[in-house]
C-alpha cells in the first residue's frame, strides 16, 4: 500500500534529518588504517591523525594573514598550469586501492574507495626524480603550508541515498502508475455512480496521469540515459533540467487550478443533492446554499492558486511559503469538514438505521448488533478514506517542514494524494447512495415521499391554497425530509410542511380509495368490470393469518391492471408499465410491504415508526 | 542463476575489474580533512565488480568538472555498456529500468487490492471474494516486503562500496525464504480464486462439480511442485537434482494459465451481445482479455529473455493479481445484465434437467405459454369485454384441468419405488453404490454452491427447510382452499431472523412451493438478486 511507501520514505527521510548536522561525515563511510604516516621521513614515524574532523588543523589558526586557497585552484596553480603536458588529476572512486611507499619500511595500506578521491600523477607515474619532488612539495603544502578550502563539491561528490537518482527513479515510477491507476478506478465506477455524469473528474485524473507520463519519458531521455552512458549520478540535474522548468510549472498550476475546481464541485454537489446544512450559527443568508458556496470556493481558489504561481517562480520567499501552506491547509480544512458533515449528517439513516428492532429493544448489544449487520461492509472504505485524509495532513506539513534537505520533487507525492482524495470521495459518496437505496428498499414504501404526494395524504383535503402553491413545489425540488411524530430527528428545517398523522389512514382505507380510482379510471377507459375476486375484510389485521390475506388484497388490483393489457407477456409486465404513470407506484408500494411484523403491534403502529423518504432517483 | 535457462558464454575481459598498477603519485581523499593528501611510489587500483563485468557507481560528476575517470576504466565502461545481453550492461537493463518494472508492479498490486478490499458487492460468493482478498493484501505485503529489502541493500551498497549493483537485486527473492513463502501462498490462493471464478461462469451444478475437482487437483499440484526446488536448496545438499524439476513445472505452469485464459475469452465470446451494454462493460470487457492473456503472454516471454525470468517473480504476482481481480470485477458486472435479461423470462432463471422432479418447470412454463398464446389469439378476434372475461374464466378451467396429472405423475413414481424393492442382491449392491456416490456428490455440491454461488439444487430437505416451507404457504395464504394466486411480480420475504444464509434458505422454499403441483398456485418466483440491483 502507499501508505507503507510514505512510512518507509518517511523513515529514510528522519533517519538523514537527524544527520544534518553531520553532512559530510555520514557521506564518509569509509574503512580507514588509523596508523597511515604520510610525509617526507623528517617527520616522525610513529605519529597517527588526530580523530576529529577539522578542515583544518588547530595549530594553524594562529596564521590568520595567510589566505585561504580552494583545493582546485591550488591543484591547478601548482602542478596543472605548470607542468599542463606532463601531470594528469583523475577521479578515483568506486573500488580497492593499495598504496605502499619506500619511506614507509615497506608496509602497505589498501583502502575501499566509497567517495570519490583525486589521483595526480606525473608522466604517467613513473618514478621520476624531478616530479616526485615536485609532488612531495606539493602534499606537504596542502598537508601544512596553506589554509586550504575544499570546494571539490563544485565538481564531484556524492549524493546522500534518500536524495540520490535511485529514490527520485522511485518516486517518479510510483506516482506515474498510481495516476494511471487512479484513472481506471475513475472509469470502472459503478455506471450509477454520479463520477460517471461529471467530466470534470475525468479531466483532472487524466490530465494529472499524461502530465506524470510527459515528464517522466522526458527523464529517462534527457537524465537516465546519458547518466548511464557517462557513468555517473547527479541528482540536481533532474531539478534543473526538469523540475525548474517552464512547462513543468505551468502543469503544476493547472493541475492545483483542477483540483480547487473538483473539490468546489463536490462542495456543491453534496450541498445541492442533500440539502442545506443547518447550522444555526451561520446568518440565514449564508443558508442559500449555491451562489455562496460558488463564491467562497472560488475565491479561496484564486487565492491559493496565486500563492503556488509566486511561489513555484520564485522560491526563496520564506513568508510566502509559509502563508501559501497555511491557505492550503485552511482550504483542505474546510473541505474535509464538509466531507465528514454531509457523510454524518446526509447519510445518518445508513450510519444509524432506525428499524421496528431499536423500538422494542432498547439495550445497547442489540444496537451494536444492528450497526454492525448494516454498516460491516462500508467500515473498510470509511477506514481506508480516513487514513488518506490524515496521510495528507502529515505530509504536507512534512515536506514544507523540512524543505531545505528535500528537493522540491517530493511535492509530488501531496499532489498525488490530493488526486487520491478527489477520486475517494467521489467513491465514497457513490458506496454510501448505493448503500441508502439498499436500506431504504428495505421500508415499507422504498422511497421517499412528501405532503404531496397523492397516495400518501387524502386527496380530497386541500391542505394548501393556490397561494402556497410554488413554495411547496421549491420545497420539494430541496428534497426536505418529512417526519412524523414518532420520530424526532435532529432537523426540522421547514415547520411549513405539518405533520400528516391526523389524516393518516389504515393500510385497508387506503386499499379501497385504490380501488375506486381503479374503477373510475376503468370506466373512462372505456374497459368493461372485471368480477372482483375474494371479499372486503372485516376489522384490522392483527395476526399472521390476517396478513396473508392483507398480501393476498394488496395483489388483486395488480391482477386487473395486467388485464387490461392482455397482449404482453408475463415476463413484459416485470418491467412496469409505461402506459399509466401511477402504475409503477403501486407496484413499488406492494412490493416491499412484506417486513417482519411483531404480532403484538398492529399494523398502524408499525407504519408510523418507519421513515418514509422521497427518493425520485431510485431506479 | 537458473542455469537450466542460460548457457554460459565467454565473458568479455574488462582491464579494470583487475588490479591495476598506476605507479606513483599523490591520492587527495575527499572531504578534505587533515593529512588527506598522500604521496605513494606505488598505488595500485581495482575498480568495484560483480562476477567480472563493471557496475554503475554512484558518483556526482558535474558537467563542468574537468577531472575524469581513468581511461581504463571510462574504456571498460563504455565497451560494457555496448554488450546487449541481460548480463550486458544496456540501457534496458540498467538499475533505472529495474527500479521502474518494481514500481509498477508494486503500485499495481496495492491499487488493486485497495479496489477489491474497498468494493462492496452482493451477497453471493462471498468466500471466494474473501479469498481473493486475503490473497491481494499477503502479494501487497510480499511486495511491500520485497522493495524496502531493494531499496535497503541499494542503500548500504551506496553507502558502503559507492555504486549501484542491478544484480543484486536479482538474488533477494530467489534466496529469501520470506519471499518465497509468500509468494508460494499468495499464488495459491489466487489459483484458488480462478478456479471460483470459473465455476462462476457456468451454471449447472455438474459442470460446478466437475470444474472444482479437477482445479483444485491441479492447483494443489502445480504449486506442490513448484515449491520443492526452493525448499530442497535450503534442506538437502543435492541441488541439481530438484533443478531438473524446474522446467516442467514451468511447462504447468504455463498450461493452466493458458487453460484459464482460454476459458475466459470463450464465455467472454459468448456473451457478446452484452458487450455494449454499457460503455463501461466494453472497456471492462477490452480489460479483461488484455488482463488474462497478460499471465500466458509473460511465461512466453519469460523464456525466451532471461532478463524476465530474473525479475519473474515480481512479475508473476502483478499478472496473477490483475487477471483475477479485473476478471472478477468483470464477471460482477456481467451477472447484473444477465440476470436483468434473466428476470424477463418466465420462470425468471434457466432451470436444468437435474434440478426438478418429474418436468414440473417445464410444464408450468409450457402451461404459462399456451395460455398466453391462447389469450393472444382470442383477443385478436375479439373486442368486447364480456368475450374477454370469459376467457379468462377458460384460463383458469384449463390451468386447474392439468391438476390431476400431477396426482398420476405421482402415483408413477411410487410404482417405481415398489419395484426397486423387488430387486434382487445384484440391484441392491447397485443401491448401495449409488446411495455412496450421491452421499459423495452431496458434500461436494454444499462445498461448491454454498461457498461459490447459490444453493441451485433442491437437494437438500430437513427439518428446518420443511418448517420455512411450511411458513411460506402460510404467508401466500396456500393453507386455505379455493385461494389463487396470479402475481408475476418479485416476491421477496424477509426471514424472521436477521440473517442472510437464513434468506437464502427462504429463497430456496419459494422455489420448491412454485413447483409443487399439489398447491393451486401460478405465482412464478425470481432470483432474488433482481430486488437487489
Amino acid at each position: 500500500m502507499i501508505i507503507r511507501l510514505h512510512f518507509y520514505y518517511l523513515l529514510t527521510l528522519v533517519y538523514h534529518l537527524g544527520l544534518v548536522g553531520a553532512y559530510e561525515k555520514a557521506a564518509r563511510k569509509r574503512i580507514q588504517p588509523p596508523d597511515l604516516i604520510p610525509g617526507p621521513p623528517g617527520h616522525k614515524l610513529g605519529d597517527e591523525r588526530p580523530p576529529h574532523y577539522d578542515h583544518r588543523p588547530p595549530y594553524k589558526k594562529h596564521i590568520d594573514n595567510i589566505p585561504a586557497y580552494n583545493l582546485t585552484d591550488l591543484i591547478d596553480d601548482k602542478l596543472l598550469n605548470k607542468y599542463e603536458n606532463s601531470c594528469t588529476v583523475n577521479v578515483l572512486t568506486g573500488g580497492f586501492i593499495s598504496l605502499a611507499s619506500n619511506s614507509w619500511h615497506l608496509r602497505a595500506y589498501n583502502y575501499t574507495l566509497n567517495y570519490p578521491s583525486f589521483l595526480i600523477r606525473c608522466d604517467n607515474g613513473s618514478a621520476n626524480p624531478n616530479f616526485s619532488h615536485v609532488l612531495q612539495d606539493f602534499v606537504y603544502d596542502i598537508n601544512n603550508k596553506f589554509n586550504v578550502q575544499d570546494d571539490s563539491s563544485k565538481y564531484i561528490g556524492k549524493d546522500p541515498f534518500p536524495l540520490g537518482m535511485i529514490m527520485i527513479t522511485f518516486a517518479s515510477g510510483c506516482i506515474c502508475v498510481a495516476t494511471w491507476m487512479l484513472f481506471l478506478v475513475v472509469l470502472l465506477l459503478p455506471s450509477d455512480n454520479h463520477n460517471r455524469r461529471n467530466k470534470v473528474v475525468h479531466v483532472y485524473v487524466l490530465f494529472s496521469a499524461i502530465i506524470r507520463t510527459v515528464f517522466l519519458n522526458e527523464t529517462i531521455a534527457v537524465i537516465f540515459d546519458s547518466q548511464y552512458h557517462d557513468d555517473y549520478q547527479d541528482a540536481s540535474q533532474f531539478e534543473s533540467f526538469i523540475v525548474e522548468t517552464a512547462p513543468y510549472k505551468i502543469c503544476e498550476l493547472v493541475a492545483n487550478i483542477l483540483s480547487d475546481i473538483n473539490w468546489i464541485y463536490i462542495v456543491h454537489y453534496l450541498q445541492s443533492n442533500y440539502g442545506k446544512p443547518t447550522w444555526n450559527w451561520i446568518p440565514f443568508k449564508m443558508k442559500k446554499g449555491t451562489h455562496i458556496i460558488i463564491t467562497v470556493g472560488c475565491f479561496l481558489s484564486l487565492a491559493d492558486n496565486i500563492l503556488f504561481a509566486n511561489l513555484l517562480w520564485r522560491k526563496n520567499l520564506v513568508v510566502l511559503k509559509v502563508f501559501y501552506k497555511l491557505i492550503e491547509l485552511l482550504i483542505y480544512t474546510i473541505f474535509i469538514s464538509i466531507i465528514c458533515y454531509f457523510t454524518w449528517h446526509n447519510f445518518a439513516y445508513i450510519l444509524l438505521p432506525k428499524t421496528a428492532e431499536i423500538n422494542t429493544d432498547g439495550k445497547c448489544k442489540t444496537k451494536l448488533r444492528i450497526l454492525w449487520e448494516n454498516y460491516h461492509e462500508t467500515i473498510p472504505l470509511l477506514a481506508y478514506n480516513i487514513l488518506i485524509f490524515i496521510l495528507f495532513y502529515f505530509t504536507t506539513i512534512f515536506f514544507a517542514a523540512f524543505t531545505k534537505h528535500v528537493r522540491g520533487w517530493t511535492f509530488n507525492f501531496v499532489h498525488l494524494l490530493k488526486v487520491l482524495i478527489t477520486v475517494n470521495v467521489w467513491g465514497l459518496i457513490g458506496v454510501l447512495e448505493k448503500r441508502e437505496l439498499h436500506i431504504s428498499k428495505k421500508t415499507v414504501l422504498g422511497r421517499k415521499i412528501n405532503n404531496r404526494d397523492k397516495f400518501f395524504a387524502n386527496p380530497t383535503v386541500n391542505y394548501y391554497g393556490e397561494d402556497l402553491g410554488k413554495h411547496l413545489s421549491a420545497i420539494t425540488l430541496n428534497r426536505d425530509l418529512n417526519t412524523t411524530k414518532s420520530n424526532t430527528t435532529s432537523h426540522d428545517s421547514s415547520s411549513l410542511v405539518g405533520s400528516p398523522s391526523p389524516t393518516w389512514k389504515s393500510p385497508i382505507e387506503r386499499i379501497r380509495d385504490r380501488r375506486r380510482r381503479h374503477k373510475i379510471m376503468k370506466s373512462e377507459n372505456k374497459f368493461g368490470q372485471n368480477p372482483s375476486f375474494g371479499s372486503k375484510s372485516n376489522g384490522k389485521p392483527n395476526t399472521k393469518t390476517t396478513l396473508s390475506k392483507y398480501r393476498q388484497l394488496l395483489r388483486k388490483p395488480r391482477r386487473k391492471t395486467n388485464s387490461y393489457e392482455p397482449k404482453n407477456g408475463i415476463g413484459q409486465n416485470k418491467e412496469g408499465s409505461t402506459v399509466r404513470p401511477g402504475a409503477d407506484k403501486h407496484i413499488r408500494d406492494s412490493n416491499y410491504l412484506a417486513t417482519d411484523i411483531s404480532d403484538n403491534e398492529s399494523m398502524e403502529t408499525e407504519l408510523r415508526t418507519n421513515h418514509i423518504y422521497n427518493y425520485e432517483n431510485s431506479d | 542463476m537458473n542455469l537450466w535457462r542460460h548457457s554460459p558464454e565467454e565473458l568479455a575481459a574488462y582491464n579494470s575489474c583487475h588490479p591495476m598498477k598506476l605507479g606513483s603519485g599523490v591520492l587527495i581523499q575527499l572531504p578534505l580533512y587533515d593529512n588527506s593528501a598522500v604521496y605513494a611510489e606505488d598505488i595500485t587500483f581495482r575498480s568495484f565488480c560483480c562476477e567480472r563485468v563493471p557496475v554503475y557507481v554512484s558518483t556526482v560528476l558535474r558537467n563542468s568538472s574537468p577531472y575524469r575517470y581513468l581511461d581504463e576504466v571510462i574504456n571498460d565502461w563504455q565497451k560494457f555498456i555496448q554488450v546487449s545481453d541481460y548480463v550486458g550492461g544496456s540501457a534496458e537493463y540498467a538499475i533505472y529500468a529495474v527500479i521502474l518494472s518494481i514500481t509498477s508492479n508494486f503500485v499495481i498490486t496495492v491499487f488493486l487490492t485497495v479496489i477489491c478490499c474497498i468494493n462492496i458487492s452482493g451477497r453471493a460468493y462471498k468466500r471466494i471474494l474473501q479469498l481473493l482478498r486475503i490473497a491481494s493484501l499477503l502479494a501487497s505485503l510480499n511486495l511491500t516486503i520485497f522493495i524496502t529489502k531493494v531499496l535497503r541493500r541499494l542503500e548500504k551498497e551506496h553507502n558502503v562500496y559507492g555504486v549501484v549493483r542491478a544484480h543484486s537485486i536479482m538474488h533477494i527473492f530467489s534466496d529469501d525464504m520470506t519471499f518465497v513463502v509468500l509468494d508460494f501462498l499468495a499464488t495459491l490462493m489466487f489459483q484458488f480464486c480462478q478456479v471460483g471464478i470459473v465455476i462462476r461462469l457456468f451454471q449447472r451444478a455438474q459442470e460446478k462439480r466437475i470444474i472444482f475437482f479437477i482445479g483444485v487437483i491441479l492447483t494443489i499440484t502445480a504449486n506442490i511442485l513448484w515449491v520443492i526446488p526452493p525448499f530442497a536448496n535450503h534442506t538437502t545438499k543435492h541441488r541439481n537434482d530438484w533443478q531438473i524439476l524446474r522446467p516442467f513445472v514451468y511447462l504447468f505452469r504455463i498450461a493452466i494459465a493458458t487453460s484459464y485464459a482460454s476459458i475466459v475469452i470463450y464465455h467472454i465470446w459468448q456473451k457478446k451481445k452484452l458487450w455494449f451494454k454499457f460503455n463501461q462493460m466494453g472497456l471492462l470487457t477490452l480489460l479483461t482479455i488484455l488482463v488474462v492473456l497478460l499471465l500466458p503472454g509473460f511465461f512466453l516471454a519469460d523464456v525466451s529473455n532471461l532478463w524476465i525470468s530474473e525479475l519473474g517473480e515480481v512479475f508473476n504476482t502483478t499478472c496473477y493479481v490483475t487477471s483475477t481481480v479485473i476478471t472478477w470485477e468483470w464477471l460482477d458486472r456481467l451477472n447484473v445484465l444477465e440476470r436483468k435479461e434473466e428476470a424477463q423470462s418466465i420462470l425468471g432463471r434457466p432451470i436444468f434437467e437435474e434440478e426438478q422432479q418429474d418436468y414440473r418447470f417445464a410444464k408450468y412454463a409450457l402451461r404459462v405459454q399456451n395460455a398466453l398464446t391462447r389469450r393472444e389469439s382470442q383477443d385478436a378476434s375479439t373486442d368486447r369485454h364480456d368475450t374477454s372475461s370469459n376467457s379468462e374464466v377458460c384460463d383458469l378451467q384449463t390451468i386447474s384441468r392439468y391438476d390431476p396429472e400431477d396426482q398420476i405423475s405421482v402415483g408413477r413414481s411410487i410404482d417405481r419405488m415398489h419395484f426397486n424393492d423387488r430387486g434382487t442382491y445384484k440391484d441392491v449392491a447397485l443401491k448401495k453404490l449409488g446411495y455412496a456416490r450421491d452421499k459423495i456428490l452431496y458434500f461436494t455440491d454444499q462445498i461448491v454452491q454454498k461457498s461459490v454461488g447459490h444453493n441451485n439444487s433442491s437437494s437438500s430437505k430437513n427439518e428446518k427447510t420443511k418448517q420455512r416451507k411450511a411458513m411460506v404457504r402460510k404467508r401466500l395464504g396456500l393453507d386455505k382452499p379455493g385461494i389463487y394466486i396470479y402475481s408475476t411480480k418479485d416476491v421477496v420475504f424477509n426471514s424472521d431472523e436477521d440473517d442472510d444464509e437464513n434468506a437464502e434458505d427462504e429463497d430456496d422454499d419459494e422455489y420448491e412451493v412454485g413447483s409443487e403441483g399439489n398447491n393451486n398456485s401460478s405465482a412464478t418466483f425470481t432470483s432474488d438478486h433482481i430486488g437487489h440491483i
